[in-house]
């Protein structure tokens, strides 16, 4: 909310070395940016219209269903990758038929077919 | 000829409606009597986080697009017949159309001892200086109870308590305080929040935090000398530190005809078109109209929309859309209604927390330039119809 | 003197027609006749739970093509 005059308040900013020194990182990277061609890309990619393209195929019921689930499947996906490192021998049928009376094996089945319904649809 | 169109207020609804109408090239007149437009929820964080006010000000003239003619006056009072706007300056305005956002007005003075008590402690609802009178008390309690009541069930913002209170115990705990002061959180209603469909999923959040709730308390008279409140269903509270939810009126200021209001001045409009009624030419929107919605930020800036459209020759209509935000220790949760569709089951979430830091980020931009932002709110808004989230929820 | 207050809260939603009720009975008096009409559904649980809470009497709460009457009779102002 200060009143001072923008230019002045500018000006006492370019004499800290805080941003000065953040001042040439950004520098630095508008030349990375400008020489692996990103930056034309970007400038394109900014105009408001691409923009709304880009928001109205990102927002939809499903992907704010998604992104409230990110979290869930996350920890997920962090249960598989250990059961995946896990040493396990090979299963037969039977012993196939048997796991079904393990709770989480039958859950984790109901969670299948209710998945296989998903994809169905 | 271009049209004049006259919108009093600069609050959300008001601006949005200003800066639009400017981009279509009508001759737009917007009267304000402050120099700054405040974010409203940022009261909660000055109260109960002690943030600096600046973070949640701007000036309005910063805030409005190059050719809107910004007047600092009063609107003293508005004649819909003879189509004319008196402010205090003694200036007139005449009008082609006209915009009345000039949100809801205080009363201190119908519960009694409730001024002493503001004039006290502050509040989280009448400005940022009354926010930071709270912050300082709420941060110099040692211990004792921190008491977050309501005057009455209708004021603005339905889930301002509720966020005050998940703030206030966070604050404590970090302090170190979280044994020693009880926060308790009174409201009017039967349940915890307005909707039982959400009561259910704010009370469990609200109870993790600590905080104690009474429903059905409304506050009918406050003794402060000897720190007590007492509601009109016959109970009472003791408190060392306590911020009341005022009564929440229409605005104050003279309209003929006077039957545009109701009892508490709010002004009547068809809840669809926002028309000020028996008036085609004079809308109301945002915090001052009788529409059976939440008053909030978010109605104010669609029902804007909704009557620069009808300006424009669409016929629009305001849908009662709310998006109230419930923000809880990193995560957040929405308040999703509709006209059509009742409350709809919405539960916390880092993912909506995320959702709403990027609204709060987004808040000035959309206020001057808000005709960038339609094609992405209208996505979020369509995304997360209620009809279309369904009556599982989200 | 006791008055009949009519309270109107049909279509409201979110924050309910209790609202009004609440509202109405600030302004009452013991012996007051107070009358919602509502259409939430939501809306007869919620009278009975507030009747129950602050001890005034339920004289009449009916349905009838989906609007539901609720007739208060306050007993329990200080």
């Amino acid at each position: 909310m200060s009143e001072r005059d923008p230019l002045a308040q500018l000006l006492t900013e370019l004499e800290n070395p805080e941003f000065q020194e953040a001042l040439s990182k950004l520098l630095e990277l508008v030349k990375n940016l400008e020489k692996s061609g990103l930056l034309d890309m970007l400038v394109a990619i900014t105009e408001p219209e691409v923009i709304n393209r880009i928001f109205d195929m990102v927002i939809t019921t499903g992907t704010m269903k998604l992104g409230d689930s990110i979290e869930g499947l996350l920890n997920k996906l962090g249960d598989v990758a250990e059961a995946l490192q896990e040493d396990v021998k090979p299963a037969s049928l039977s012993e196939l038929i048997a796991s079904l009376k393990d709770p989480e094996v039958a859950k984790g089945l109901g969670r299948l077919i209710a998945l296989l319904k998903a994809l169905g649809k | 000829m271009t049209e004049k169109v006259v919108v009093l207020g600069a609050g959300t609804g008001g601006l949005v409606a200003a800066n639009l109408l400017v981009s279509h090239g009508y001759d737009v007149t917007l009267v304000e009597k402050k120099d700054y437009h405040l974010f409203q929820p940022g009261m909660l964080w000055i109260a109960f986080q002690g943030h600096d006010p600046s973070k949640y000000m701007r000036r309005v003239d910063t805030l409005v697009k190059p050719g809107v003619n910004l007047l600092k006056d009063t609107v003293e009072s508005i004649d819909l017949n003879e189509r004319t706007v008196k402010l205090e300056s003694g200036k007139t305005l005449d009008y082609d159309k006209l915009i009345i956002a000039l949100g809801v007005s205080y009363d201190y003075d119908s519960v009694p001892g409730h001024r002493q008590l503001w004039e006290t402690y502050g509040d989280y609802f009448s400005g940022p200086e009354h926010a930071q009178r709270l912050w300082k008390h709420v941060s110099s309690l040692r211990e004792g109870k921190l008491v977050l009541a309501a005057a009455d069930p209708l004021y603005k913002c339905p889930p301002a308590p509720h966020k005050a209170a998940f703030l206030s115990s966070y604050t404590l705990k970090k302090m170190g305080r979280k044994d020693k002061v009880e926060v308790i959180l009174a409201l009017p209603f039967i349940h915890a929040y307005p909707s039982e469909t959400m009561a259910k999923i704010v009370e469990p959040k609200l109870e993790e935090a600590g905080v104690t709730v009474m429903t059905m308390f409304t506050v009918e008279s406050i003794d402060v000398e000897n720190k007590k409140i007492y509601s009109m269903e016959g109970e009472e509270l003791e408190y060392d530190v306590a911020a009341v939810i005022p009564i929440n009126k229409g605005p104050q200021i003279e309209i003929t005809p006077d039957s545009v209001k109701d009892e508490d001045g709010f002004i009547k409009v068809n809840k669809y078109t926002l028309e000020v009624e028996g008036f085609d030419d004079v809308y109301a929107i945002g915090d001052c109209n009788n529409t059976p919605t939440s008053k909030t930020g978010v109605t104010a800036h669609l029902g804007a929309e909704v009557v620069v459209d009808r300006i424009l020759g669409y016929d629009a209509k305001f849908t009662g859309r709310t998006n109230c935000p419930i923000v809880a220790n990193g995560t957040a949760t929405f308040v999703i209604s509709s006209y059509e569709h009742p409350v709809i089951p919405v539960k916390f979430s880092k993912f909506k927390r995320m959702l709403e830091d990027l609204f709060i980020a987004a808040y000035w931009s959309s206020l001057r330039d808000p005709e960038k932002w339609r094609s992405v709110f209208k996505a979020y808004f369509e995304a997360t119809d209620p009809t279309k989230l369904g009556e599982s929820g989200w | 003197m006791s008055e009949k207050i009519v309270v109107d809260a049909r279509g409201t939603a979110c924050p309910g027609p209790i609202t009004k009720l609440v509202r109405a009975y600030r302004q009452a008096k013991n012996g007051d006749i107070i009358e919602v009409l509502a259409t939430d559904p939501g809306f007869k649980p919620d009278v009975q739970a507030w009747v129950k809470r602050t001890g005034n009497e339920l004289v009449e709460l009916t349905e009838e093509n989906g609007v539901i009457k609720a007739v208060i009779k306050v007993t329990a102002k200080k």
